[in-house]
């Protein structure tokens, strides 16, 4: 079995490969955000339920949140559509091979995401009549979640190392492969997986301060509360980030750890930013929470910095052909911001009508 | 060939997309359709000052959010999730030709979704105006990102001057966009009044629900006018050799395209005489059987529209078996398997041509065929010598029209054959005339072996 990676045919790229690349980088930034909250809040909303059994404010709180989770499934699958077709057009030799070795897992990916999106409109339809057994329509539809978070990381990690690919389909065609296998694969998937317990802390700190506004006490707690868990995951981030790092192939870690200036320098730009966070975000929640989105961006950089080194010697996007479609683009850029002022102007709106209807 | 092959025992690739591809149209043409419906609804509540309507569009849009905004999405992902596993290098060919264009379809997507959401937990926040302002951006973004999947669908059977200009506008207005794009704005507005008699049909009270059913059934009529002129149009301007699978060259297309016809005929007289002209009678169960009528109608047409299409996944351009015709020349004179990526071996020799003609097997027939189920390939060359299955192969575009033809050196389609033949019990069944007399020399060749079958 001697070449694997598939050639990428004969239709160019319809703009630069670094464009590609930027739209790739910039909308999966834009889905991390929801996607941290939905699989981290998740979790937090079980724990919540849980502990609401005998604390009336985890009670509250875990309400408040399992009506959110509906909406971020729906942001996370949304915002994950455009990185995911951006990867497709550059990556696709790469991305469906290791997709198809995987395929039954990978093809699941779509039923759980289903039950678990009906089980979270079916919690928060039915809060109060599920009762004390809700927490378990909860606990599945996180679990499926984690999961689907479990697959995405092994399938991002696969496609990156084609030297596994011989074996893997040697030993069965069935698309039965669940590529576990690859050592890096467990604290990756940690490290998204912390780092979406922390964002969700954030986030319920956030929720809590708009709480306070109504009701002082409450807020203030879900806030404390929150951030607790915010400072907690981030400290864990450095044991798992570790471990994460220690997983790579030496040549790979290398180039974060001093060997390549870009790599070495956006680490350390976005841990900094991230000790910054720890530091301020009790006093300054707004300074914090701007700080940490400047971590996420600066890793969604680095994902994709890592990528390239992974691939360095397979596969090269910049070496593709281009042939641009400026005005098919031109049409995109403008239906973006269409787009983007009439999803503004309804948000904007409803939330208009909110503070109204509060104020009454 | 350029992939590797997800094998699924039973039912292949072709029908694992189908089964989540007709049930994502059933209710995508419904996301569209039914956002009209529900403003309309609003409205016509809103103009009779009658409170009893609003809440059964109250209803009916909680019913939406859960069919549309959850099963609906999901879904469309799942047929982009199932074609890149089963069809990569055609979903490949489809992402690099229109990806400015899905890129336009996402952010239509995109409003659709925030503004469902909107309208849904609107309803007690947002005064009248605004709420309906909501439904109509909701309805225009669903539309609109129809008409980009249409122009994008509609390119794989028809490319038009894409074939020889490879221009992104000719791709996407190819000869079938607008008549097809016609077709499915009627599926769309029948759809939504077909979901509409399941939530009046449930309404308890008799006169309210009278009203809805009335208001719901007619939702089907423009469809039953328009359908049969638009279609004869659409099917004007498809290739003619699908026009002839479709009308009696393949006898399987042409049973489920006559059944596409029937079916709908029957989905709109049953809608006209009972729910648009006795809405009073009309009663849940009934509603649940014109949608099963609805949703077989689209499983067949569907089917229908991906079978004509055969021997192509996107037409002149990409054989069903992700092969581009522009591979083909190089294919036949240095080997499918020199050509190939993912297969054990590089050229057929004495000792590995069954596992030669195994790997040619998955990468120029597995992608439409099973070893065991459908389109099973041990039961298609049942009984069949290898000879016979050579002869076969060396003519399957004119024996067969739907198939791709086999594309390799002669070394390997003798490869194959032999490969294929081995699919059968070691001594072919004395029932075969043409076996009978070859009987002993064959089995002497494999060995000699008896198996349990004979």
């Amino acid at each position: 079995m001697i070449p694997l990676i598939p050639h990428p045919g004969p239709i160019p790229l319809p703009a630069p490969a670094w464009l590609l690349e930027a739209l790739l980088v910039f909308t999966l930034f834009l889905h991390l955000l929801p996607m941290s909250l939905l699989m981290g809040g998740g979790t937090l909303t079980v724990i919540s339920e849980f502990l609401g059994r005998r604390d009336d404010r985890h009670r509250r709180l875990a309400q408040a949140t399992a009506r959110l989770l509906p909406v971020l499934v729906a942001f996370t699958i949304t915002l994950g559509i455009a990185p995911l077709l951006f990867l497709q057009v550059l990556y696709g030799p790469l991305f469906f091979s290791s997709s198809i070795l995987m395929a039954w897992p990978w093809l699941s990916i779509i039923g759980m995401m289903l039950i678990g999106y009906y089980g979270y409109y079916w919690h928060s339809f039915q809060f109060e009549r599920l009762g004390q057994r809700a927490v378990w329509v909860t606990l599945a539809s996180a679990a499926l979640f984690t999961i689907i978070g479990l697959l995405f990381t092994s399938n991002m990690v696969l496609m990156l190392t084609p030297a596994r690919w011989g074996t893997l389909y040697r030993t069965g065609r069935s698309g039965l492969h669940l590529g576990f296998a690859e050592p890096t694969v467990p604290p990756r998937f940690l490290h998204m997986f912390v780092a979406s317990l922390a964002l969700s802390g954030l986030g319920v700190a956030i929720l809590g301060a708009a709480k306070a506004r109504a009701d002082t006490a409450f807020g203030l707690w879900v806030r404390r509360y929150g951030l607790r868990w915010f400072v907690a995951a981030t400290w864990l981030q450095l044991a798992v980030g570790l471990w994460f790092l220690a997983s790579l192939p030496p040549s790979i870690r290398l180039l974060f750890l001093g060997g390549g200036t870009i790599e070495t320098g956006l680490l350390i730009v976005a841990l900094a930013l991230a000790v910054i966070s720890l530091l301020t975000i009790q006093r300054w929640l707004a300074f914090g929470t701007v700080s940490i989105l400047g971590t996420v961006a600066l890793m969604a950089i680095i994902r994709h910095r890592l990528r390239a080194a992974y691939l360095a010697s397979e596969f090269d996007p910049a070496k593709l052909a281009v042939q641009p479609q400026i005005a098919v683009f031109a049409l995109f850029m403008l239906f973006l911001v269409c787009g983007i002022a009439a999803i503004a102007w309804m948000v904007w709106k409803f939330a208009l009508a909110a503070t109204a209807r509060t104020e009454k | 060939m350029n992939y590797p092959v997800w094998e699924i025992p039973q039912i292949g690739g072709g029908m694992t997309i189908g089964l989540i591809a007709i049930l994502h149209v059933f209710v995508s043409h419904f996301a569209v359709g039914g956002g009209l419906y529900l403003v309309l609804a609003e409205r016509k509540a809103y103009r009779e000052n009658d409170p009893a309507v609003l809440e059964y569009v109250k209803g009916h849009s909680l019913f939406f959010v859960l069919v549309v905004l959850v099963f609906g999405a999901v879904s469309g992902v799942g047929i982009w999730w199932s074609i890149g596993l089963v069809s990569p290098a055609a979903t490949s060919t489809l992402l690099h030709v229109f990806v400015w264009a899905w890129a336009i379809e996402w952010v239509f997507f995109a409003v659709e979704i925030a503004a469902a959401f909107v309208y849904y937990y609107g309803w007690d926040r947002l005064d009248r105006h605004t709420h309906l302002i909501v439904g109509w951006i909701y309805f225009i973004a669903a539309w609109l990102s129809l008409f980009v999947i249409n122009g994008i669908l509609t390119f794989m059977l028809t490319p038009g001057r894409w074939l020889t200009t490879r221009e992104f506008w000719h791709a996407f207005w190819n000869p079938t966009a607008i008549p097809s794009l016609i077709l499915r704005t009627m599926v769309c507005l029948a759809l939504a009044g077909l979901y509409g008699l399941v939530t009046a049909g449930a309404i308890p009270d008799r006169k309210l629900k009278a009203k809805m059913v009335r208001f719901a059934a007619t939702w089907l009529l423009p469809a039953s006018l328009v359908l049969p002129v638009g279609g004869a149009w659409y099917i004007s301007r498809i290739p003619p050799l699908a026009r002839e699978i479709s009308m009696g060259g393949s006898p399987a297309v042409t049973i489920f395209a006559g059944l596409s016809i029937a079916l709908s005929a029957v989905l709109f007289v049953f809608t006209f005489f009972g729910p648009y002209q006795r809405p009073q009678h009309f009663t849940l169960p009934f509603a649940f059987m014109l949608a099963l009528v609805g949703l077989s109608v689209t499983g067949v047409t569907e089917w229908v529209r991906e079978a004509v299409r055969k021997p192509y996944v996107i037409y002149g351009y990409m054989y069903s078996n992700g092969i581009a015709k522009r591979e083909q020349e190089a294919i036949e004179r240095d080997g499918a398997l020199r050509a190939a990526r993912w297969v054990t071996t590089r050229e057929v020799r004495e000792d590995n041509h069954l596992e030669a003609g195994r790997n040619l097997y998955e990468i120029q027939c597995a992608s439409c065929h099973t070893m065991d189920g459908f389109n099973g390939m041990r039961f298609a060359v049942k009984g069949w010598r290898e000879e016979f299955i050579n002869f076969q192969l060396q003519h399957l575009s004119e024996l067969k029209g739907f198939m791709p033809p086999f594309m390799g050196t002669e070394a390997e389609r003798r490869a194959l054959a032999a490969w294929l033949a081995d699919l059968n019990p070691k001594i072919p069944p004395i029932t075969e005339p043409l076996a009978q007399h070859k009987a002993l020399p064959i089995a002497v060749a494999m060995g000699g072996v008896q198996t349990a079958d004979q």
